[in-house]
């Protein structure tokens, strides 16, 4: 009876949180033949729960991106990360509500409909990975995969008091993820705590031979040394307009290394100011490219017409949402003749300068800390009429895809009202073991990733 | 600044190969002139010509051969929207109209 009541009470926080799109999905457990893989040892995620944002192809599972354009379509083959989970012996329990092809910041252009946040049913979880963390912080999955190509993993695990880590990127393939701007993509992991995201992060990640940009890449903890660990405070970042509830907890995370022994320092990376606007501008480009595809032929939706090329534009116009539109027109101006030196170049000569100043400042710290966030989850609502205060979400979070560094946000306390705040730590290429391993350190002495949210806020 | 004039927006919704529904335009109208407003800042930045990103983002690239990999008809039949005597179907490129 127990049990009987603790499945119901799942499936109604399931259904109304909409943190899972299809719901009538079977778990898929370790097959035979990976349980060979599994008998020669390699049983890093046996038992493991994990939900899988719906961009990422799980083969005979639906794949959606949080289109309509996708309905009906069933991916043929597993991503690289799910082979690798399958092989690693983790259970897949379903998928995850997203923002319409990741583009947003709070899973409210889901053509599925918005997932909420679970400490506040009226407030967003975040996104575009807001199905995932909700699902986390209700307790319906141990992990959850998403992906994050401006903040998408980090602001959604800020917005929900769980841990998320956006990889360096190329150190996880991105064969079978849903492309939205390819030269950010990049797949991780989020949890409550940062042992589950490592422990996944480490079976999942490697090169590929199905992704060009993946490089060798074996993961193996650092045991960082808190004492003498040199911490850079990046100005541009800590004098946006920030919530002071988020600052605070954010100089508290600090100020716990610096009671261990760290040293901090103000750095400067000067053109970070210019990342969001050159942002939307290269992902809009690459974004209206990697859609080009969705054509009416080759991903089953199609709309009934005479011509081809009404096939074309009537299963498009039909297909996409609002958002989707928005930014592929935005790519077609800022590709188009005319336009491509004065946005799309610059953009690319900002990034790279972006890059750059990461290199340099990487070589005078050890790590970059942050709030993840300038603000707290907002209400449902409150800004999807605005698309820039929208984009600005990811004001924080943005650099480290530019720079294609990695970061991770974890849980640094709670605001007077209850709801979750989350700091990010980033470091240098490659070095996705230390910003793990600090945030195991701290989460090893504090409590906010043991806190959970009242069922009474979801129920 | 960058002018969207209407027209504009007509001409780029027909090279991305969508149509737009008046809400689309009301919405687009709004939105599109502010965005290209917000991102006009990094046409007036400073900046060098980029250097080479290529080198530290694609460390090793893999040897270019082709996989053997195939794709079944069964997979094609299923992710196809029209299947016909083994091949996909699709409407008529050309039409009298072309002619």
């Amino acid at each position: 009876m127990v049990l009987s009541r603790c499945r119901q009470y799942l499936l109604i926080t399931m259904s109304e949180l909409n943190a899972f799109l299809h719901t009538d999905l079977k778990p898929i457990s370790p097959s035979p033949l990976d349980s060979l893989e599994l008998a020669r040892g390699n049983r890093s995620l046996e038992g493991m729960k994990v939900a899988i944002k719906d961009n990422i192809a799980v083969a005979d599972w639906p794949l959606t991106a949080g289109s309509k354009i996708l309905d009906g379509y069933i991916s043929p083959y597993d991503a690289t990360v799910i082979t690798k989970l399958k092989r690693a012996g983790a259970t897949l329990i379903g998928k995850t509500n997203l923002d319409e092809f990741a583009m947003g910041s709070s899973t409210e252009t889901s053509a599925f409909g918005p997932a909420l946040n679970p400490w506040d049913n009226t407030r967003v979880p975040g996104g575009s990975s807001g199905g995932s963390a909700a699902a986390v912080a209700a307790g319906l999955c141990d992990v959850a995969l998403g992906s994050d190509t401006a903040g998408s993993i980090r602001q959604p695990a800020a917005f929900c008091g769980v841990t998320g880590l956006k990889p360096t990127y190329g150190s996880v393939s991105r064969y079978g993820l849903v492309a939205l701007a390819s030269s950010f993509d990049v797949i991780g992991a989020m949890a409550y705590k940062a042992e589950d995201v490592e422990r996944v992060f480490a079976a999942m990640s490697g090169q590929d031979e199905f992704d060009q940009t993946t490089f060798s890449y074996k993961y193996k903890p650092e045991g960082v040394k808190v004492d003498g660990l040199k911490i850079g405070l990046p100005r541009e970042l800590w004098e946006l307009e920030i919530d002071p509830e988020i600052k605070k907890a954010t100089q508290e995370l600090v100020k716990f290394f610096v009671d261990r022994g760290a040293k901090i320092s103000d750095v400067s990376l000067p053109s970070l100011p210019l990342a969001l606007p050159a942002y939307y501008v290269i992902l809009p480009a690459e974004a209206s490219a990697n859609l080009a595809r969705f054509d009416g032929i080759r991903y089953k939706h199609s709309e009934p017409t005479e011509t081809l090329l009404e096939r074309y534009t009537k299963t498009r116009s039909v297909g996409f949402g609002a958002e989707v539109k928005r930014r592929i027109l935005l790519g077609t101006f800022a590709l188009s003749v005319g336009h491509y030196d004065a946005y799309y170049q610059q953009a690319v000569n900002v990034q790279r300068k972006i890059e750059q100043e990461h290199q340099e400042v990487f070589e005078k710290v050890d790590v970059l800390i942050s709030p993840t966030t300038p603000s707290l989850p907002f209400k449902i609502g409150e800004k999807i009429d605005d698309p820039i205060e929208m984009y600005k979400s990811d004001l924080l979070t943005v650099g480290a895809n530019l720079a294609g560094v990695p970061a991770i946000s974890l849980p640094v306390g709670f605001s007077k009202s209850g709801l979750p705040i989350g700091a990010q730590i980033i470091a240098k290429r490659g070095s996705d073991n230390v910003v793990l391993d600090l945030a195991k350190i701290f989460q090893a002495e504090t409590e906010h990733h043991n806190r959970r949210p009242e069922p009474s806020n979801h129920q | 600044m960058t002018e969207l004039s209407r027209e504009d927006i007509n001409h780029l919704a027909k090279l991305a190969r969508i149509s737009l529904s008046d809400d689309d335009h009301k919405i687009l109208e709004r939105d599109l002139p502010k965005i290209v407003e917000f991102v006009d800042q990094i046409t007036r930045a400073k900046v060098d010509a980029a250097p080479t990103s290529a080198t530290t983002r694609l460390a090793e690239l893999r040897s270019d051969e082709p996989q053997n990999r195939t794709l079944s008809k069964e997979i094609l039949k299923k992710t196809a929207p029209e299947f016909k005597d083994g091949f996909v179907q699709v409407p008529a490129v050309f039409t009298n109209n072309n002619e």
